[in-house]
Parts: structure tokens; C-alpha cells; sequence
């Protein structure tokens, strides 16, 4: 008889997210899907609502990305109502933004992905989280990133008008300027993030990829099944997590699309199935073809990889140089379509890639910090509602941010569509599951340690189900093991 | 002695909002030197916001089967409830110990007390209460001012 493996509700997971894998007779996966089994309807409840409350109510869709969603449904006001955001506050807008980035990624290598990458895959479930994280890495390491998290978390709190979830963004502009002292503690906060992600990058070269239990899965050979990639790029072609146009590039890495937000409905279908609430993004140019991977599929990843897999360079000096080494170290480098370079299709190459952005965006945090118009008071303007409709486009860490909104004369909210970052990846990471279960399970043994990485070829993903499912919650992750004969339950986690 | 109470969850989800609901009556009830907030993130992010306080409440909604909505359980970090943790990042223990370890002023784990509200509904966006989870808030806020008030200077 055949059996079923579910993973409910996954690990360090927010929202609800569940894998299911189907065993045959043989003990041998025939089907694996990951699914979200939950949804809430967020649109629905702000339809009606003034358009300038949005800012504050989608940042509140959940706890991790408050400030991703903050800034895309800004700049949604600014184009909905005309009013292309001031010089001074778009570079406070800006410069919380890339403190954002340096904490939110900051967090996820080192207690999201570090249990596995630094405790190990296959240590103790019980030493398997951040405190085993720190006794690996010693007590300068939490200091660290405590530290890290503090010194971001406050300046976005002083440039942001409050913590975590930040109220200071207004069509067209920003509700406060930057004083010369923030000035100062901004240029402060940017060189030790820039210290912070060179060491944290060193320590991932160091511990992670040339040495511990995770270097086969860095090891440049065998990777994983190509996909188009798809980020936002500035004029210069280097990554630009703010604002710029969205890039396609095929998985030879030649650019097959590029399009301003605005028009993301003309390239972005979006596919749905009847076990799951989160639909399936896919190339409007290819179609949707099933849970295919290749040139001739649509579906496409937006991840840190994703972003610098478009990329033609990074816009920093020093992420320039580790950007090199990444692409280097992959063989990827220059050698693609007009010598871009090749897209890097190894998915736990991912972690590294979220690294270098790190890197970037405290270099461009420590250029914003020393512009001698910082402190430019000028950050509002007037701006009157009118009907219309706005896109607003930001990259989130975890992948592209779409918001988008219609209201009408009053400026009151008729229609609205988000698509998260863990939507864009929906197919991938379902395809990267069932690969990872194919690989792994065989006669029918499900050990803890194969499930768990099962589970790290989903959260290299870093998903938040509950942006994607627009429902706030918290609710873990399961994995179910199914016989293909009848459904039973043969095996079922439970991660809290 | 410095107290904070935290007010946890999302004001949008119905039962969900009762500790930001909890801690914005709490205004108007005397508690001098309590220090109020409001959280809506688990893991390092509620333990960052009580830096520096010696005693924290933390009112928090809760679907454990042997509450009522409206009925409260005050605990402590160990019966943690489930939002206390960010699923992202750590556990609330794991948390508190990381930060202590990291050097962060924090209170002792016997000094942070948990007040769980069962809850009725904390899936649906609605800025309301259940019913019974509002005809309980008036008690609710006069238990955790009590609490607060044990633990504030005199």
C-alpha cells in the first residue's frame, strides 16, 4: 500500500502553509505539493476605505514585511493621484528601505536559515534554532545580531514615525524630514551595516560553503531545474529594490521581457488550482503549462537570486565584488547572451545571493546617509484624490511586491490586487519540494532529518503565506505522509 | 519597578485585536508609571519591544479549547501563547534567551506574565470584537490593571 507524508503547518513559517507527499506501494514519491490551505479575504476589506489609509492598514498583513508593504502601497498612492514623490522624501523613503532590507535579511540568514546551514540539516531537533545558532557561532554572534536588528529597527522607527509598523509615508511624499542628527546616526547605522554583512559573508564562505554539513549543497554541479527569473532593475541594469523596471531573463539568462510596473497585467497571469488558495503567477508569453520547469514554461522566480540573476551588475562597490564571486563560483560569470552572465539555477544559492543584497543595501544606505540634500525639509505636498487607478511596485526580500488599487472621485477604495513575493515563487516552490522528496525518500523511510530537508528546499524560499494568502496569522507548518491508495495518513509533523 | 504592558496582535482580525483593544482602554484607567504598547510581531521583535522594563504583561488572544471567548488564563513564557512566537525568526524562549544572552535589559522569565483571551474568530478582517470577546473587555482590562498595578512602584 501506498502511503501519504504531510508537512503541517511548516517550520518558522508565518501563516499557514502545509506539504503533502504521496508514497506508492513502493515507498517511493509519485506526487509532492506544497499548499496553502487558508484565505481571508483582505482585498474585500479595504474596498471602501479612505485610499490614504491603505499604507497603514496593508502594512499590518502581517508582522515580517510591515515596511515592504508600506512603501508599495505609497507609490501606488502616487501614481493612483499623479504626485511622483518629492526628491527629499523619496530618499528617507529610500533609506528606511534598504535598513529594512539589512535587518529583515540579517534575521533570515541567521535565525531562519542558520538551524540548518549552521547547526546542521541532520543535528538534533532540538538544537535546531537560533540558540543553537549562537552556540555554534559564539555569544558575539547573538550580539550581533541583536545589535544589528537594534540600531535598523530604530532609525526606521525615528525616520518612520513608529516601529515595525511605520505610518510617515504620504502620496507623493513623507510626513517627516531628517534632522542632522538622525543624519548623523543614519551615516552611523549604514557603516556598521556594511561591517556587519561583510563579516556575515565571510562567516557564510568560511562555515557554510567551503566547510560544514551544508558544502555539498552549495557545490556547483547539479542544479536544480531552470526557470525564468523576473526583478526590478534600475537604469544602470544593477538591482534597484525601490523602484525601476521589472526584467525577465529566460534560463540561458538572455532578457526576453521588460516592463514598467505599471503594465505588470500585460506580462503576469496569474493561475489558479482548486487544492490550494495562492495562485500560480506565470509569463503571460509562455502560458501556463502544469508545474513545468524550462525555456518554454511561464513560470518564473522572484527571489534574491531571482534579482541579481536578471541583473547586469550591482550598483555598489562592494556588492559588485561579491557578485563577481558568486557568479564566479557557479561558473555563471559573463559567459551568457552578450556576455551577461548566466543565470545561477542552483536554488540554495539563494542564501548567498540574499547575502550580497545585504551588502548592497548597506552601501547604498551609507550613499543616502552622506546626500547633502538629506536633510532637505521639503518632503509634503498637496495632492488632491481623483478616480483613477495606481500600481505600486517594490522589491519585498522576498521577492517582487505588486500593489495595486482603483478608487473612485472621493478617493475611496473600489478595487484591490496584491501580489506577494511568495506567490511569484508558488509553482517554484512546489517544484522544488517534490524534488527534494524524490531525492530524498526512498522504501518508504521518512526520517526527521529528511523531512526537515524537505523543508529547507522550501524555506530558502523565506515564504510568508500570510502575505501571500493576504491573511494575517502565524499558524506553523505541517507535513503529511499519504499512502497513494487510499489517503491515509501514514506520517504527520507538526512544527510550532 | 518599570512595567509594560504589550498589547499583541492585529487590530484587523476580530479577536486577534483584543490586546491592542486592551491596552487602548487601559489609557484611561490610573496607571501611573505602567508603560503601555502595542505589539504585532512574535520571537525577537516583542522581546526587543521590552527592553529596559523590569516586569511585561502581555495580553495576547487565544484558541486553546479550554478557553471561552472572553475567559482569560494568565500564564507565563513557558505556556507562551502561539503569537508570541514569530515563525520567522524564533520561539519567545529562544528570544528572551538570545537577547539576554546578547546583553539586552530584560526581565527574568518569572517576571513576564502572560494574560491569554480566548477568542472566538481570529481569522476574519473586522476591526470588531466577537460579542462575547467584547462584553468581556471591560473585566479583562480591570484584571490586567491590577496586574500592572501589582507590580508598579507604589
Amino acid at each position: 500500500m501506498g502511503r501519504r507524508i504531510v508537512i503541517d503547518p511548516v517550520t518558522r513559517l508565518e501563516g499557514h502553509g502545509r506539504i503533502e507527499i504521496l508514497l506508492d506501494e513502493r515507498g517511493e514519491v509519485s506526487r509532492a505539493w506544497f499548499l496553502t490551505p487558508e484565505l481571508r479575504g483582505f482585498e474585500s476589506f479595504c474596498v471602501g476605505r479612505q485610499a490614504e489609509e491603505m499604507p497603514n492598514i496593508t502594512n499590518r498583513i502581517c508582522g515580517i514585511c510591515p515596511e515592504a508593504h508600506h512603501m508599495a502601497s505609497v507609490r501606488a498612492l502616487d501614481a493612483m493621484w499623479g504626485a511622483p514623490c518629492l526628491p527629499a522624501a523619496e530618499r528617507i523613503r529610500r533609506l528606511i528601505y534598504n535598513a529594512f532590507f539589512v535587518a529583515d535579511h540579517a534575521t533570515h540568514f541567521y535565525c531562519f536559515a542558520g538551524p540548518d546551514l549552521i547547526v546542521g540539516p541532520d543535528a538534533p531537533k532540538t538544537e535546531r534554532n537560533i540558540l543553537g545558532v549562537i552556540r555554534a557561532l559564539g555569544r558575539e554572534a547573538g550580539q550581533g545580531i541583536i545589535a544589528c536588528r537594534a540600531r535598523n529597527h530604530r532609525l526606521i522607527k525615528m525616520l518612520g514615525g513608529r516601529g515595525i509598523h511605520l505610518c510617515a509615508g504620504l502620496p507623493g511624499g513623507w510626513s517627516v524630514p531628517v534632522t542632522a542628527e538622525l543624519a548623523a546616526e543614519a551615516r552611523q547605522v549604514a557603516d556598521e551595516n556594511r561591517e556587519f554583512a561583510l563579516a556575515t559573508l565571510d562567516l557564510f564562505l568560511r562555515l557554510i560553503r567551503d566547510d560544514g554539513s551544508c558544502r555539498e549543497l552549495f557545490a556547483p554541479g547539479g542544479a536544480d531545474p531552470p526557470t525564468h527569473y523576473l526583478g526590478t532593475v534600475d537604469d544602470s541594469g544593477a538591482p534597484d529594490v525601490y523602484q525601476g523596471e521589472v526584467r525577465v531573463v529566460d534560463p540561458d539568462g538572455l532578457v526576453t521581457t521588460t516592463f514598467a510596473p505599471a503594465d505588470y497585467a500585460a506580462h503576469i497571469a496569474e493561475h489558479a488550482e482548486p487544492w490550494t488558495y495562492m495562485k500560480f503567477p506565470y509569463l503571460r508569453r509562455f502560458g501556463w503549462r502544469g508545474f513545468r520547469t524550462g525555456a518554454d514554461s511561464g513560470i518564473y522566480q522572484s527571489t534574491p537570486l531571482a534579482r541579481l540573476n536578471v541583473a547586469d551588475r550591482m550598483g555598489t562597490p562592494r556588492a559588485q565584488a561579491a557578485f563577481q564571486r558568486l557568479y564566479e563560483a557557479y561558473g555563471c560569470w559573463q559567459n551568457g547572451p552578450g556576455g551577461r552572465n548566466r543565470p545561477i539555477h542552483h536554488r540554495m544559492a539563494t542564501h548567498w545571493a540574499r547575502l550580497v543584497e545585504m551588502l548592497a543595501a548597506a552601501e547604498r544606505m551609507g550613499e543616502l546617509a552622506r546626500h547633502p540634500d538629506l536633510c532637505d525639509p521639503l518632503v509634503r505636498q498637496a495632492v488632491a484624490p481623483r478616480a483613477g487607478e495606481g500600481i505600486g511596485v517594490v522589491e519585498a526580500p522576498r521577492g517582487t511586491l505588486i500593489h495595486h488599487y482603483a478608487c473612485d472621485d472621493d478617493g475611496l477604495i473600489t478595487q484591490v490586487n496584491l501580489i506577494v513575493g511568495t506567490t511569484h515563487n508558488n509553482a517554484a516552490i512546489g517544484i522544488s519540494v517534490a524534488e527534494a522528496a524524490r531525492g530524498l525518500i526512498h522504501g518508504g523511510t521518512v526520517t526527521d532529518g529528511i523531512l526537515n530537508r524537505i523543508e529547507m528546499a522550501f524555506r530558502l524560499y523565506d515564504p510568508c503565506c500570510a502575505c501571500a494568502t493576504h491573511a494575517v496569522g502565524k499558524t506553523p507548518f505541517e507535513i503529511l505522509v499519504r499512502s497513494s491508495a487510499d489517503g491515509a495518513i501514514l506520517d504527520r509533523v507538526v512544527r510550532s | 519597578m518599570t512595567t509594560l504592558v504589550i498589547g499583541l496582535g492585529s487590530p484587523l482580525l476580530r479577536d486577534d485585536g483584543i490586546g491592542p483593544q486592551v491596552v487602548r482602554e487601559l489609557v484611561r484607567h490610573d496607571l501611573a508609571g505602567v508603560r503601555l504598547a502595542e505589539a504585532h510581531a512574535g520571537g525577537l521583535a516583542l522581546v526587543e519591544e521590552m527592553q529596559g522594563s523590569e516586569r511585561v504583561i502581555i495580553v495576547d488572544a487565544s484558541l486553546h479549547p479550554d478557553l471561552r471567548p472572553g475567559e482569560i488564563a494568565v500564564t507565563g513564557v513557558g505556556s507562551a501563547t502561539c503569537h508570541a512566537a514569530c515563525s520567522h525568526d524564533c520561539t519567545l524562549e529562544q528570544a528572551l534567551a538570545l537577547a539576554r544572552g546578547a546583553g539586552l535589559a530584560l526581565p527574568p522569565d518569572e517576571r513576564i506574565v502572560i494574560v491569554a483571551v480566548g477568542a472566538a474568530d481570529v481569522q476574519c478582517f473586522d476591526e470588531r470584537l466577537s460579542p462575547a470577546v467584547a462584553a468581556a473587555l471591560p473585566g479583562i482590562c480591570a484584571r490586567v490593571a491590577s496586574l500592572a498595578r501589582e507590580g508598579a512602584i507604589p
